[in-house]
């Protein structure tokens, strides 16, 4: 196998392949990236098991070929480069010699054999999000997942990816709270339905995003999903075989009370009160007054606060005890100027929505 | 005061519950006098009796022992806390459909503020009628109501024609009704207390009335406050629908005096395992720890300290308090019959709050 390529094309493709490459792996093979020289391209594979990313680049192949060779080292060596083009040339025994500039490497490469082959599988359905769009999704309920491993509803450790009526509504909860943003879609190809993504792999796409108005196509599988990026990079994770729970019973069918709540005072009144909240009392009280949203919080160990903000309200006094982080988290990952409140007491689950397909529930605090 | 600020308080209590409960069970044993609780050849107690025990003199609290001496022909039964359980969450859901203002004090009885009622009933007397209709036709049971304005009233009242009784006390009939009541029917006056008061020629609310606030004091220390606006007709106590638990506490009488300190600290060591595992179930602390001892002369004492910190939910730390509160009393000198420990003074109330989650199918 012989190639010259553009160093920045190749460094910029490496850079991605290396997230799944762990520091400690117990295959050999699964620190490596499987690099295939085909017509006019290289295409490069790293896989951890969980996640595969492929990527291709256009190269001048002057030897078709394909090798295995350490991931991290080839990509510091690349990065360390300063010429415009790079050389690689592999032998039969997967020595790779890698050129450019004045610098000269050989790299003790493992057979392309022992590199884990694709999953087979079949697309039951398709469709294109902007790749930006499909990123705030994920960024405004990925911190709802559930975190601890506890062998139960182990769906609840991943996100939820469903598509109906040329939608796709993604989701997360730890069972204390929902976090919902649905989204139109393009191209959609074969029947509605759900899936289940580990967070690692939803974080893994968000982090592959360059491009933020570039298309983003999704490929889903029974076992697998694949995510297409339009720089020819592909990520494939497995799904968490598991049954979501029906999340939309969780959500309150209607609301007799709606507040328009300015987003960054609520912040930062919120994060004042907070300041005297121990893990012991973990919890803000949240009153709704005419005009007025006042919040208190106090512990046995630091002392108490109070602060309010203004708002528009005209119904009845109406008080709620909440997880401050639990509502942190959606204040502040929100990007809207304003954001409402929907509740109907003190008790049953509130709301806060965007006008832009965005749901958060939470379950206030009770008294034992 | 207005009368839109008078509340309308109905106090229900079961007529010897566990007794009747079992009666109903079992209808061999209607007509008899039944004991719930311990054997009479061990040193149990009767929770309920019958009223047809009680014609005998027996009543609860007292020793199986002695009311078995009283009335060798009755039945003695063990609770079955399961049964009364289950029977008190069918009397819970009737009491559920006229208010959600409901607070229980046992198994067996509740305050009730039908001020504002799901009925939309405006008389008191009229609800507390249906619900004793409802549980006596749908339970087969008969309880006994009152009906005032206030928790002290509506709870005297209850106790004034039992069984199957209903009480009114209207807010003109007060005065009058405190100033005779035997003292021994306040609320929180024991049979201690009631000796004790009756030696100082105090017999009846309207003796309790001609004392000053700070005399109130001086005999109720810190409940003087309360002495002194009940006999005057004043509880301002809400019901409380969420009832926070307000001490945790185990307790027990033993077969055999203890009269080793060595005994007594294996005992104790006993009781602080199971009310260590009681604190972590609940993740609750307390600041106070109670040591109770019952010396075989029935004489008991109460022994606590109250912390700056948390007591710790660990054995060997409730077992070290109990211990230097064992110190202070009588234990290893007078034989003891009872032991308990208990810890309170938790958090404030809305510091006891916990995240609910979902319930998903």
């Amino acid at each position: 196998m012989k190639i010259k390529v553009s160093r920045t094309a190749f460094l910029g493709a490496l850079q991605k392949l290396n997230s799944v490459i762990g520091t400690r792996t117990t295959l050999q093979i699964l620190s490596h990236v499987l690099i295939q020289a085909a017509e006019n391209k290289i295409i490069m594979v790293t896989t951890d098991l969980d996640i595969r990313i492929k990527s291709e680049i256009p190269a001048e192949i002057i030897e078709t070929g394909e090798t295995t060779v350490p991931a991290k080292k080839l990509y510091e060596i690349i990065r360390e480069m300063f010429s415009d083009d790079v050389y690689l040339d592999s032998d039969a025994n997967h020595h790779m010699s890698i050129q450019g500039g004045n610098s000269k490497f050989k790299l003790l490469g493992l057979s392309t054999e022992g590199f884990p082959i694709p999953m087979p599988s079949t697309v039951i359905r398709s469709f294109s999000i902007v790749q930006g769009e499909f990123s705030r999704m994920l960024n405004l309920i990925n911190y709802a997942v559930k975190v601890e491993e506890d062998g139960n509803r182990k769906a609840l450790t991943g996100i939820l990816i469903s598509t109906s009526d040329n939608s796709v509504t993604c989701v997360a909860t730890d069972g204390k709270r929902l976090a919902l943003c649905e989204k139109g879609i393009d191209n959609f190809t074969g029947t509605d339905g759900e899936i289940v993504i580990p967070l690692k792999s939803a974080l893994e796409v968000k982090s592959l995003i360059s491009n933020k108005s570039g298309v983003l196509k999704v490929e889903v599988a029974s076992n697998l999903v694949n995510f297409i990026f339009d720089d020819a990079t592909t990520m494939t994770t497995k799904v968490i075989d598991e049954v979501y729970p029906n999340y939309r019973q969780v959500i309150p069918p209607s609301f007799s009370k709606q507040i328009k709540i300015n987003r960054g005072l609520c912040s930062s009144v919120l994060s004042r009160v907070s300041l005297v909240v121990t893990e012991k009392n973990n919890f803000v009280k949240i009153n709704f007054l005419p005009n007025k949203l006042e919040m208190s919080a106090s512990s046995t160990e630091i002392g108490d606060s109070t602060d309010y903000m203004d708002i528009e309200y005209d119904g009845n006094e109406l008080n709620i005890c909440i997880n401050p982080i639990f509502v942190r988290d959606p204040i502040q990952r929100m990007d809207s100027d304003n954001f409402v409140v929907k509740l109907n007491d003190g008790y049953n689950p509130i709301a806060l929505s965007d006008e832009d397909g965005f749901l958060y529930v939470v379950m206030p605090m009770r008294n034992r | 005061m207005l009368s839109s600020e008078i509340k309308k308080i109905i106090h229900v209590d079961m007529d010897a519950y566990y007794a009747s409960v079992e009666q109903r069970e079992n209808p061999s044993l209607k007509g008899k006098p039944i004991i719930v609780g311990g054997m009479p050849d061990t040193r149990g107690v009767v929770c309920t009796c019958s009223y047809e025990a009680r014609k005998f003199g027996i009543k609860s609290a007292m020793a199986s022992a002695k009311a078995y001496k009283l009335c060798p022909r009755a039945v003695f039964l063990y609770p079955n806390m399961k049964l009364y359980e289950s029977v008190s969450y069918q009397i819970n859901k009737i009491l559920h459909e006229f208010t959600d203002i409901i607070e229980p004090l046992s198994l067996d009885e509740a305050f009730l503020d039908v001020t504002s009622n799901k009925m939309e009933m405006p008389s008191a007397t009229l609800i507390a009628k249906e619900i004793k209709k409802r549980i006596l036709q749908e339970l087969k049971l008969t309880a006994s109501a009152g009906v005032s304005y206030n928790k002290f009233l509506a709870k005297i009242a209850s106790d004034m024609n039992k069984p199957n009784g209903l009480t009114v006390i209207k807010p003109n009939e007060a005065e009058n009704f405190i100033e005779k009541l035997p003292i021994g029917k306040f609320f929180g006056i024991g049979k201690v207390t009631e000796s004790r008061l009756m030696k100082m020629g105090f017999n009846t609310g309207a003796d309790l009335k001609k004392l000053d606030k700070f005399q109130m004091h001086s005999l109720f220390g810190r409940s003087g406050d309360f002495f002194y606006d009940i006999v005057r007709g004043i509880d301002n106590r809400e019901v409380i629908t969420n009832w926070v638990r307000k001490s945790y506490g185990r307790e027990e009488t033993y077969q055999t005096d203890l009269i080793e300190l060595d005994d007594i600290y294996i005992k104790l060591n006993e009781l602080a395992l199971e009310l260590s595992e009681l604190l972590k179930e609940d993740t609750i602390q307390g600041r106070t720890i109670t040591l109770k001892v019952k010396y075989s002369d029935f004489v008991t004492i109460t022994r606590s300290i109250t912390l700056n910190d948390f007591i710790s939910q660990e054995r060997e730390e409730i077992f070290r308090l109990g211990k230097n509160l064992l110190n202070k009393t009588e234990a290893g000198k007078r034989k003891i019959r009872l032991l308990g420990i208990s810890v309170s003074n938790f958090y404030r109330e809305e510091q006891l709050l916990f995240q609910p989650t979902f319930s998903f199918d």
